[in-house]
C-alpha cells in the first residue's frame, strides 16, 4: 500500500498514456486554481471521484487518501474562518476575531482544493505502472539518466525501508531506545540506527553503479525501448475532450465570470 | 518448485577469442583508507590463462583478491574504485584496463553477489531488458531474448513480478539471467550459492549445470562452496595473499587439503576424509560421497558388520536444575501480509544446550528466533526465557538473558572505532563504566580484535566486521545466544574461527542456539538439531537421528553432510550409519577394517 500505489485494474484510466494523463491533471489542477466558486470545486472534486471510480480503483484506496489528508482538512475548516476575515454575514466574535459565513465556506473551499489537487495526483498514482510513468516523463523531455535515477529512487524505497526496519531490530538487540530526552536528544538517540543505514545505502549505491556499468550504461550509444509507451486514438480523443472542457470552462470563468465569487 | 530450462542455442552467444582471459603478472593495490598510509596491495603478480570455454572455479579466503580480480575484468576498476593497476589483464583480446565497462560488457558478463543490490527494475522482465535496449537492439529481438533468458534460468512466468519479492534464489537466477540475455561469451560470478538455503543453491547450481554444458560459453564462478566447486569446475584456482596459490583440476587442487586449510580455504568433506583415512596410499583423491563409496566399499569385509558400534540416537538429557533456557510454547505468528510463519510451534531448550536448527528459508527459522528476544511478540502462545515469561519485557531488557547475533553485521555496526562499538551493548545495560569497559576489553581480547580497536568497523573485511559483533553481544554476556546463520560469507577461517568461539561459550554454560543452512556445522558442533519447516518443529532429534534420516531430510529440503550419506552408501556393507564428522568416519573405520594406522594398504580404485 505504501510504497507502489499503482492498482493492477483494467479501467479506462489504467488504460491511457502516462502523457495524457499527466495533461489531465496539469488541467485539473489549474481548474481549482483559477475558480473560486466553492459549488464548481465540489463539483470538481466530485468529478475526480468519478473518475477514479469507473477505473475500478476500490473505494478503499480513495479512503486512504483521505485518511492522509483528515488532519489537514480539518485544521484548514477549523482555523481558516478565524484569519480569512472575509466581510459576511457575522457568526460570533471571540476577542479580535470575528468569524462571518463566508470565512467558512472560504475554509470549505481551501481545504476543498487541497484534497481535489491531492487526489489528482492520486488519478496518476493509481492509474500508472511507475515504469510507464518515468517513460512518459522522458517521453516529455526528461533526460533519460533523470529519469532512471527516479525510478530507482522509487524502486529503492522499499529496499532501505527494510533495512532500517532490520537495523532498528539489531540495534534495539542490543539495547537500544529513543524515548529518552528532547528533539535533540531522540536525535542523537537514533544515531546507531541512521549511521548503519547511511552506510548502507552508500555500499548499495556502489554497487547499482557498478551493477548499471556492466549493463552498458554510460557506453554513450542510443537506446531503444522495448515496450514503449503508445499515444492511441483514445488518448487522442480524450486529450481534445480535455482541451475543449478546459478552454470552455476558461472561457466561462474568465469571459463570463463564471464560478469567479467564493458563493 | 519444477525448474523448465530451454536448450542453450550455441550460435546465439557472441564470436570468442580463443583465450577467453589472458592474465600475465597483474598487480593491484587500492587507495589506503586514511590518507598518509600506504596503499593497500591486493593483487601481487597473478598470471592465468582461461581457454574458451572452461568452466573455471576461482577460491580463496576473504582478502584473497579474488573480487578485486572480477572488477578488473569487468573494467570497473580502477575506474570506478580507484587504485593503480600494472601488468595485463585481457579479456577476449580487449585490455581490460583500458575499455571501459559498458564496452566490455558485451563481452564478459558480471553477476555481482548481493542480489537486492545489482536488480533496480520494477519487473523481472524490464529488469532482463534493460541491458538489451542499451544495446540498442530492436524491441522484437528484445523480447524474443527476454523470454529465451528468463526460460532458460527458469523464471518464466514471474515477468511481471517485482524483481525484490523474489526468493533469494530467484533474485540470484534473475541476475544471471540479465546478463544471459545479452549473450557474453564469458560469464563471471561472484560467489553465486552466498547466502541462500540448500533448495536454492540446487535451483542456481542446475543453471551453472546448463551453462557449463554450453559450447564455447567460458563460466568463471568466484565461490566458497568446495561442495558445489568439486562437483561442477573443470579447473580450480586457489588465490592467496594476491597471487595464484594452487591451480589444477579439482581433484588434484582438492588433494591438498592441509594446504588449502592454510590458505583459509575449505575443501569438500570427502576430499578431508580422503586425506585423513589411517595410512591410506589413495591413488585417485576422491570429492564426492558417490566415488568414496565404490573406492571404499571393496574393503570393507562382511565380517565388519559385528564391529560396526550402535550409534546413539537418544538426546542427551539435561542434567542442569536450571529452568529451561528457552520454553516456547504452542506459539503462533502470523504477518501483516496473511503469511502464516509460526504454527502453533512448541520447543523446549534446556539451559546448556548447544542447538542448530535448519530448515528452509520461509520456513519460520529467524521468526522463531527474533520471538527469543521479543522482537516479535506470539499472537497466541506464549515464550519463556530462563522460567520467566517474556511477555511484558522490552526488548532492551530481555537483551541481558539473551544474546541475539543477526544475519548481517552491517545491520549493527555504526561506531567510529571497534572499541565503541563492541562496548555500545554493555553500556546500554546500566552496568557501571568500569565494567563495561572490563568486558569490553576482554571482549575485543577473546576475539582477537585489539589491533583493530581504533579502526572504524565499517572499513573492516567482512570476517572482521562478523567477529566485532559477535564481541559486541559476548561483552553483555547474555546466558542465552541466538545466532541467525552467523557463517554466512564467512571463509573457511573465520568460520572456524567463529564456531570455536561458541564451542568455548557452551563449555562454559551458555546455551547456544545457531540457524544455519550447514548441515556440516550442524553435525560438527550441535547437540540437537531441529528442522523448522511451515511454522512448526518438523524434526527434533540429536544430530544422529535427524542426519541419519536422509528420506525425512529431504521432504524438508535438505539433505545430509556429504560424509553422512557416504556411511549411508556403506551401511549394506556393514559399516555403522550414520557418521557425521571426518573424525567420527575415521574412527569408525578403523573399527571395521581392523587395520592399524602403521600398516600401510592401498584402497583399491574402482574405475571413476
Amino acid at each position: 500500500m505504501l510504497f507502489d500505489l499503482y492498482v493492477p485494474a483494467d479501467g479506462w484510466l489504467q488504460r491511457l498514456d502516462p502523457r495524457t494523463k499527466i495533461a489531465l491533471v496539469l488541467c485539473g489542477a489549474a481548474l481549482f486554481v483559477v475558480m473560486n466558486h466553492l459549488l464548481v470545486l465540489l463539483s470538481l472534486l466530485a468529478l475526480i471521484h468519478a473518475m477514479l471510480l469507473t477505473s475500478r480503483v476500490p473505494p478503499r484506496q480513495i479512503a486512504w487518501v483521505w485518511r492522509q489528508l483528515l488532519r489537514v482538512v480539518v485544521i484548514i475548516v477549523l482555523i481558516w474562518p478565524f484569519f480569512a476575515r472575509l466581510p459576511g454575514p457575522e457568526i460570533f466574535s471571540l476577542g479580535p476575531f470575528t468569524v462571518t459565513w463566508t470565512s467558512v465556506w472560504a475554509g470549505l473551499a481551501t481545504a476543498t482544493r487541497v484534497v481535489g489537487m491531492s487526489l489528482l495526483f492520486f488519478v496518476i498514482l493509481f492509474t500508472t505502472r511507475q515504469n510507464e510513468l518515468v517513460r512518459g516523463l522522458v517521453r516529455l523531455g526528461l533526460p533519460f539518466e533523470w529519469g532512471l535515477t527516479l525510478s530507482m529512487a522509487l524502486r529503492f524505497i522499499p529496499t532501505f525501508s527494510r533495512t532500517a526496519e532490520q537495523i532498528r531490530d539489531a540495534q534495539a538487540a542490543r539495547g537500544w531506545q529513543v524515548d529518552r530526552g528532547d528533539i535533540r536528544g531522540r536525535l542523537r538517540g537514533m544515531t546507531p540506527v541512521l549511521v548503519a543505514l547511511v552506510i548502507d545505502v552508500l555500499r548499495t549505491g556502489d554497487t547499482l553503479g557498478m551493477a548499471l556499468a556492466v549493463r552498458g550504461v554510460g557506453s554513450g550509444r542510443p537506446r531503444t525501448v522495448w515496450r514503449d509507451i503508445t499515444f492511441s486514438r483514445r488518448d487522442w480523443a480524450v486529450l481534445v475532450l480535455i482541451a475543449l472542457i478546459f478552454a470552455a470552462l476558461i472561457y466561462l470563468r474568465f469571459g463570463q465570470g463564471f464560478g469567479a465569487e467564493l458563493i | 518448485m519444477i525448474v523448465t530450462r530451454a536448450s542453450f542455442p550455441s550460435q546465439l552467444l557472441f564470436p570468442s577469442a580463443p583465450m577467453s582471459v589472458h592474465l600475465d603478472d597483474l598487480r593491484f593495490s587500492y587507495p589506503p583508507v586514511t590518507a598518509g598510509q600506504p596503499p593497500v596491495e591486493v593483487l601481487r603478480g597473478v598470471s592465468l590463462d582461461v581457454p574458451a570455454g572452461q568452466a573455471l572455479a576461482i577460491m580463496g579466503s576473504t582478502g584473497s583478491g579474488k573480487t578485486t580480480l572480477a572488477l578488473i575484468l569487468a573494467g570497473l576498476a580502477p575506474a570506478m574504485t580507484g587504485g593503480t593497476l600494472a601488468g595485463r589483464a585481457q579479456v577476449n583480446d580487449l585490455d581490460a584496463a583500458a575499455t571501459s565497462a559498458a564496452v566490455l560488457s558485451a563481452s564478459l558478463g558480471l553477476v555481482f553477489q548481493e542480489p537486492e543490490r545489482q536488480l533496480f527494475n520494477m519487473t523481472v522482465a524490464e529488469e532482463v531488458a534493460f541491458g538489451l535496449e542499451g544495446m540498442a537492439l530492436p524491441p522484437q529481438e528484445i523480447g524474443e531474448r527476454v523470454a529465451w533468458a528468463l526460460a532458460q534460468v527458469g523464471l518464466t512466468g514471474l515477468e511481471e513480478r517485482s524483481p525484490w519479492q523474489l526468493s533469494g534464489g530467484q533474485q540470484k537466477r534473475l541476475a544471471i539471467a540479465t546478463l544471459l540475455a545479452i549473450r557474453p561469451p564469458i560469464l563471471l560470478l561472484d560467489e553465486p550459492m552466498a547466502g541462500l538455503d540448500p533448495a536454492a543453491r540446487r535451483e542456481v547450481a542446475a543453471v551453472l549445470d546448463d551453462l557449463r554444458q554450453t559450447a564455447g560459453a567460458t563460466v568463471i564462478v568466484l565461490e566458497k562452496d568446495a561442495e558445489f566447486v568439486a562437483r561442477w569446475a573443470e579447473r580450480v584456482v586457489v588465490l592467496a595473499g594476491g597471487k595464484v596459490a594452487l591451480d589444477g583440476l579439482p581433484a588434484d587442487v582438492f588433494g591438498q587439503v592441509d594446504r588449502l586449510r592454510e590458505l583459509g580455504v575449505a575443501a569438500p568433506q570427502i576430499a578431508e576424509l580422503a586425506a585423513r583415512l589411517p595410512g591410506a596410499v589413495v591413488s585417485h583423491p576422491l570429492l564426492t560421497a558417490r566415488q568414496a563409496a565404490a573406492a571404499l566399499a571393496p574393503t570393507l569385509s562382511p565380517e565388519s558388520v559385528s564391529l560396526a558400534q550402535a550409534v546413539s540416537l537418544s538426546l542427551p538429557l539435561s542434567a542442569s536444575p536450571a529452568p529451561p533456557a528457552v520454553e516456547v510454547r504452542a506459539v503462533t505468528f502470523r504477518y501483516e501480509d496473511g503469511t502464516l510463519a509460526l504454527d502453533n510451534l512448541s520447543l523446549l531448550v534446556p539451559d546448556g544446550q548447544f542447538l542448530a536448527v535448519v530448515g528452509r528459508n520461509g520456513g519460520g527459522k529467524s521468526t522463531l528466533a527474533r520471538h527469543l528476544n521479543g522482537l516479535l511478540r506470539p499472537q497466541a502462545g506464549e515464550v519463556a526465557i530462563q522460567g520467566k515469561a517474556a511477555a511484558g519485557r522490552r526488548v532492551g531488557e530481555l537483551a541481558r538473558e539473551v544474546g541475539y547475533v543477526f544475519q548481517n553485521p552491517d545491520h549493527q555496526i555504526f561506531a567510529t572505532s571497534v572499541r565503541d562499538e563492541v562496548a555500545y551493548g554493555v553500556r546500554n545495560l546500566g552496568v557501571t563504566e568500569a565494567l563495561a569497559s572490563q568486558r569490553t576489553e576482554d571482549a575485543l581480547t577473546v576475539f582477537g580484535l585489539t589491533a583493530v580497536a581504533q579502526t572504524p568497523p565499517a572499513v573492516l573485511g567482512y570476517g572482521l566486521r562478523r567477529l566485532v559483533t559477535l564481541a559486541s553481544v559476548w561483552a553483555m554476556q547474555p546466558p542465552i545466544w541466538v545466532l541467525d546463520e552467523p557463517t554466512t560469507g564467512l571463509d573457511a577461517h573465520y568460520t572456524a574461527t567463529l564456531m570455536e568461539r561458541l564451542r568455548s561459550l557452551h563449555a562454559a554454560g551458555q546455551t547456544i542456539l545457531f540457524i544455519t543452512h550447514d548441515l556440516r556445522l550442524a553435525a560438527e558442533f550441535a547437540q540437537r538439531v531441529v528442522v523448522i519447516d511451515r511454522g512448526q518443529v518438523a524434526l527434533d532429534g540429536s544430530p544422529a537421528a535427524v542426519l541419519g534420516d536422509q528420506t525425512a531430510l529431504r521432504t524438508f529440503g535438505l539433505r545430509p553432510p556429504p560424509i553422512t550419506r557416504l556411511s549411508a552408501l556403506l551401511a549394506p556393507h556393514g559399516f555403522p550409519h550414520p557418521t557425521l564428522t571426518v573424525d567420527e568416519f575415521t574412527a569408525a573405520w578403523r573399527d571395521a577394517t581392523g587395520k592399524d594406522d602403521r600398516q600401510d594398504y592401498t584402497i583399491p580404485i574402482t574405475g571413476h
